[in-house]
C-alpha cells in the first residue's frame, strides 16, 4: 500500500477494515435500537442484526482464505 | 441492560481496534482476535438483544404504541362485564402488562416463533405499507387458547352450558365465541362506558 507491500495484502487489509467497520456500525445501532426498545426498533434490530452478524461472518470467512 | 451495553462497548472497541490496525489478525493469535471481533463479539452481543427485543415485543405497551391498535387497547376498559377482553383485563385474570400477547399467542410449540414473524410483519405495515381499514384475525379464534386456562377450572366444569358443550367446546365443532359473542366490538366504542382511561 505503501509502495513497500504486496499489493494483494494490502487489498486484504482494506477488506478486513471495511468489515471490521460494519460490524462496529452495525453493533452500535443494535444498541440504540436496545436504548429505544420501540417497534420501529424491533425491526431495525432484526435488519441490524442480520447485516452485523453477516458482515463479521463474511469478513472473518475472507480473513481465513489469505 | 447495563451489563450489555458495556459488552456492546467492548465489542465495538475490538472492532474498531482490528480496523485500525488489520494486521493485528495475522499469525493464530491474530486470527482468535479477528474471530472475535468479527463474529464472537457480535453474536455475544446480538442474542441478548434479541432476547431484549422479543420479550419486549410481548408487552401491552408495544402492542398498543401502534395508533391501529389503540381502539383494541381501550376496549380493555369497557365498563361491562360481559366484554371479553374488558373482563380479563380488569379482574386481572390475565397479565395486564401482556394481556394482547396472552390472548392472541396460539399455545402452541411454534406459537411464539408465529407470533414474532406475524408482528415483524406488522410493523413493516404500519411504517412502510398501509395498514388495512379494519383488522382481522388470521383464522378463526382456536379454543385453544379459551381452554389453556378455563378447562379444568371449575369455573368453567361447573356452568351446565359447558357441561353439554364440552365434546364440542374441545375439538373446536363449538366456539367459545359462539356464545361469548362479545370482544373488542371497536366499531361501537362510542356508545360504551369506561371503567378509567388507558394509561399503557
Amino acid at each position: 500500500m505503501n509502495g513497500s507491500g504486496d499489493p494483494s495484502r494490502a487489498t486484504h487489509g482494506g477488506a478486513v477494515r471495511l468489515f471490521a467497520l460494519l460490524v462496529a456500525a452495525g453493533l452500535a445501532l443494535e444498541l440504540m435500537t436496545l436504548i429505544l426498545l420501540h417497534p420501529v426498533a424491533f425491526l431495525s434490530f432484526v435488519l441490524f442484526g442480520v447485516l452485523t452478524v453477516g458482515a463479521g461472518i463474511w469478513g472473518f470467512a475472507r480473513l481465513r482464505r489469505h | 441492560m447495563t451489563a450489555l451495553l458495556s459488552l456492546g462497548g467492548v465489542a465495538i472497541a475490538a472492532a474498531l481496534i482490528l480496523a485500525a490496525n488489520p494486521a493485528l489478525s495475522k499469525g493464530r493469535a491474530g486470527l482468535i482476535m479477528a474471530f472475535m471481533a468479527l463474529v464472537g463479539f457480535p453474536l455475544l452481543v446480538t442474542l441478548p438483544v434479541a432476547g431484549r427485543h422479543l420479550h419486549q415485543s410481548k408487552s401491552t405497551k408495544f402492542c398498543l404504541s401502534c395508533h391501529e391498535m389503540e381502539d383494541y387497547g381501550r376496549s380493555l376498559l369497557i365498563d361491562d362485564p360481559e366484554f371479553l377482553p374488558a373482563v380479563h383485563y380488569q379482574n386481572r385474570l390475565i397479565d395486564r402488562d401482556h394481556a394482547c400477547y396472552t390472548c392472541h399467542t396460539s399455545y402452541t410449540m411454534h406459537g411464539d416463533l408465529n407470533a414474532k414473524l406475524k408482528g415483524l410483519k406488522h410493523v413493516w405495515v404500519h411504517y412502510l405499507g398501509e395498514s388495512p381499514g379494519s383488522i382481522e384475525l388470521y383464522e378463526p379464534y382456536d379454543n385453544r387458547e379459551c381452554l389453556h386456562c378455563h378447562a379444568g377450572a371449575r369455573s368453567f366444569e361447573d356452568n351446565e352450558d359447558h357441561q353439554d358443550e364440552s365434546e364440542a367446546l374441545a375439538s373446536g365443532e363449538t366456539s367459545c365465541l359462539d356464545c361469548h359473542d362479545l370482544v373488542h366490538q371497536v366499531d361501537d366504542l362510542g356508545d360504551e362506558d369506561f371503567w378509567r382511561e388507558l394509561r399503557p
